[in-house]
């Protein structure tokens, strides 16, 4: 079995067994915006204490070339430590100007570091470790990202900002490669329904290629389906040579809940 | 000084102007962390929603009015206070008959008093997530009758474990007293002045017990759907003909009451959290930074505290026969057992308030009392709080400073009223454990001479939903 073949089945059984996984139900959270469902923004809050919850990313993407990209990413979160939120992600990427295949699996943590006030936004640290599973990757690179939001105005009108800014460090660049990239984006969410939530962000990032930069726009909902599925749907259109021509995401979240928990009660005396 | 010396001198004291200002409970620069937890995984997780959709998206509604009357009361004049009434009214009528599809949070609905005072919709939140876990225990059919109550204690000892906010198992006759909010000025505000929506949380706080009740009196099999449904058809009559007083757990889940005690208290301690919040943020005395501290002062009252668990079973049943598919007069009036705890409160009081000493309320502050806790403004009621009103018919009463103070609590006052209460505690008999061993069976549904019932077509029982999926 050759490398490409290895790293297109571990893909398959990390897809796979997170999928099984989300057999087990219950509560998302559509106010809650996690990266790329649908947009790139993020807020700074984690899901809650213990908290488990299966996401699955699928995008269809026309580079800049005009060159047709797809990807389908499952991540897995949980909800730990207090104020924290661990997950792990493993794309899997299709199409035209890229080789196949799974592409870096990344582990994440995500800490809260401070609950918003009436005058102080929320602050969160966030840091990544992109295992080089990647067909073009070497090395294990990883970003550390910080993510704020701050509800806005004086009613019961919900509408927040949020901003995010990560830096990824390649550890093992190659020629013509950049030794750092940045990634900063600024969101706007607000309440349209009691189930669904309106989004809006603009992306500026840094290719890891030397000289390539992007800048898009995004737009999209997140719609509480059942109390624990959350549907997103966002498109984005690049402004900019190297900016991709459009993006589009749908996404899903499942919380997962306790069909299989090992708790039964002391046997009654009957 | 030298520079260099100036430069760490200045650099020290913006440290620790900073340092105080973030560690300073009340600056709008503190820095606090959330602590939000998930909720106990169990089998019988969303059962509720899955069996009983339509009583589910109803009590979706109700956590939709809570949320946004927080931000109601606190963005809007008190002058305009019979327009946005009308408003609110409104607005949790209409969404009563078009229900929600899913549970909001607090935040959600009310986004700017979450800026302003978190804890207490992280509290309030907190307990919604007992609500529905107990709930789905007892809707659930995987879990057996008789496990119903282990799974339940289950799901209490989280609640209290896991959030130092949750609420006290202990009775709201220990916890209101602990609280000693009746003397503050902004008590009985939100009744007095938004009455119509003060009633409809009246009529949500009748509706959640009676749930409870009615799936306690049909076991688990389908007879749980038809009694449900039979309750939940009472929501018209009970929307057009209100409840004028909160309603307790011990009045409209006695079976429930004695099978979980502390859920019974812990949601009775919700309520009427919910109501002091109201009061709070409708006054427009204080800053928003002073009612912050008010409610976290209230929410640490009422909060659990260590031996509790001794006077989970210490309340008396009224009504240990009720049918809570039927709407029953006696559910009706200001009369009852929440505002009798009160009264006997303000008994216990007097004594440290009253000019000569005297152990006697006198009559014009006992009409004052009996106003005061009527919806709305009566004729011969003095304007503003309860403690507004016993100041105009008796104003040589003595009053500690501390009584009228954001954040501050009337000790002396506290002490009395706990060592009164406790001090009667042999004569209150507990609670007894009620039998779950046997599935019941669901009685028939008769009409009594006091009371309204709903009638029932079998193809309105609530069918429950097939799979996790799609759910509209």
């Amino acid at each position: 079995m050759n490398a490409t073949m290895a790293r297109m089945l571990g893909c398959a059984v990390l897809i796979a067994g997170l999928i099984g996984i989300g057999d087990m139900a219950q509560a998302a959270d559509h106010k809650n915006l996690e990266e790329n469902l649908p947009l790139t923004v993020e807020d700074a809050y984690p899901i809650g204490y213990l908290g488990r919850e299966f996401q699955l990313i699928t995008r269809y993407e026309r580079g800049e070339k005009g060159e047709d990209r797809y990807l389908v990413e499952p991540v897995l979160e949980f909800g730990f430590p207090r104020n924290g939120e661990l997950s792990i992600s493993g794309p899997f990427l299709w199409g035209e100007g890229e080789p196949d295949g799974c592409d870096d699996v990344t582990l994440e943590q995500l800490y809260l570091l401070n609950q918003e006030t009436r005058v102080l936004p929320a602050f969160a640290v966030i840091g990544k470790v992109h295992a080089p599973t990647g067909p073009e990757s070497e090395g294990v690179d990883w970003t550390l990202k910080m993510a704020a939001t701050k509800t806005l105005s004086r009613s019961w009108y919900l509408h927040q900002l949020h901003a995010n800014f990560a830096w990824t460090f390649n550890e093992k660049e190659r020629p013509g490669e950049r030794d750092g990239f940045y990634e900063a984006v600024l969101g706007y969410s607000a309440r349209i329904n009691n189930e669904t939530m309106f989004l809006a962000d603009f992306v500026r990032d840094e290719d890891i290629e030397r000289g390539i930069e992007s800048n898009i726009f995004e737009a999209g909902v997140r719609y509480m389906l059942t109390p624990y599925a959350v549907l997103s749907g966002g498109v984005g259109f690049g402004v900019g040579d190297d900016s991709p021509d459009i993006r589009a995401t749908l996404g899903i979240q499942i919380s997962l809940f306790g069909k299989y928990a090992m708790w039964r009660p002391a046997p009654r005396k009957d | 000084m030298t520079g260099t010396l100036r430069q760490w001198w200045w650099a020290g004291l913006i440290m620790a102007a900073v340092v105080a200002a973030w560690g300073c409970e009340h600056s709008p620069w503190r820095w606090e962390q959330r602590d939000k937890v998930s909720y106990l995984r169990g089998p019988y997780n969303y059962d509720f929603w899955n069996r009983h959709n339509e009583s589910y998206r109803f009590g979706s509604t109700i956590h939709f009015a809570h949320g946004i009357q927080h931000d109601i009361l606190e963005t809007t004049p008190l002058a305009e206070h019979v327009k946005w009434d009308e408003w609110t009214n409104g607005r949790y009528v209409d969404k009563s008959y078009d229900k929600m599809r899913l549970e909001p949070h607090m935040m959600y609905w009310g986004p700017y008093v979450f800026q302003g005072a978190w804890k207490l919709y992280w509290s309030i939140d907190w307990t919604h997530m007992h609500h529905e876990q107990t709930y789905d225990v007892l809707s659930s059919p995987q879990i057996a009758w008789p496990d119903k109550d282990p799974w339940t204690v289950r799901s209490v000892g989280y609640y209290l474990e896991m959030s130092e906010w949750a609420r006290s198992p202990a009775p709201l006759d220990l916890t209101m007293r602990r609280a000693g909010t009746m003397m503050k000025p902004y008590f009985t505000y939100f009744r007095n002045y938004y009455p119509k929506s003060s009633n409809y949380f009246f009529v949500a706080h009748w509706w959640h017990p009676v749930i409870y009740e009615a799936m306690m009196i049909a076991g688990n099999d389908d007879e749980q759907s038809v009694s449900v449904q039979q309750a939940q058809n009472l929501l018209p009559v009970a929307l057009e003909d209100r409840p004028l007083r909160m309603l307790l757990s011990r009045e409209m889940m006695p079976r429930y009451s004695r099978m979980s005690p502390a859920s019974a208290n812990i949601f009775d301690n919700l309520h009427m959290l919910h109501g002091i919040a109201y009061d709070i943020l409708a006054y427009e005395g204080w800053t928003m930074d002073q009612k912050r501290a008010e409610l976290y002062r209230v929410l640490k009252a009422m909060s659990y505290q260590e031996g509790d668990e001794q006077y989970v079973r210490t309340f008396p049943l009224p009504h240990p026969e009720m049918d809570p598919r039927v709407y029953y007069e006696w559910m009706k009036p200001v009369e009852g057992s929440m505002n009798e705890i009160m009264f006997t409160m303000l008994q216990e009081m007097w004594p440290m308030m009253s000019p000569d000493g005297s152990g006697e309320l006198p009559p014009e502050v006992v009409d004052q009392f009996w106003k005061k806790m009527t919806p709305g403004l009566q004729e011969g009621e003095v304007e503003g709080s309860l403690h507004d009103a016993i100041m105009a018919v008796a104003p040589n009463i003595k009053m500690m400073p501390e009584a009228s103070e954001p954040g501050v609590p009337a000790q002396k006052m506290i002490d009395a009223m706990v060592e009164a209460w406790t001090s009667r505690l042999p004569e209150i008999p507990e609670v007894e454990p009620y039998p779950m061993a046997e599935d019941p069976v669901l009685p028939p549904l008769e009409k009594p001479a006091d009371g309204v019932i709903a009638p029932l077509d079998p193809n309105d029982v609530q069918q429950a939903k097939r799979g996790w999926c799609l759910t509209w």
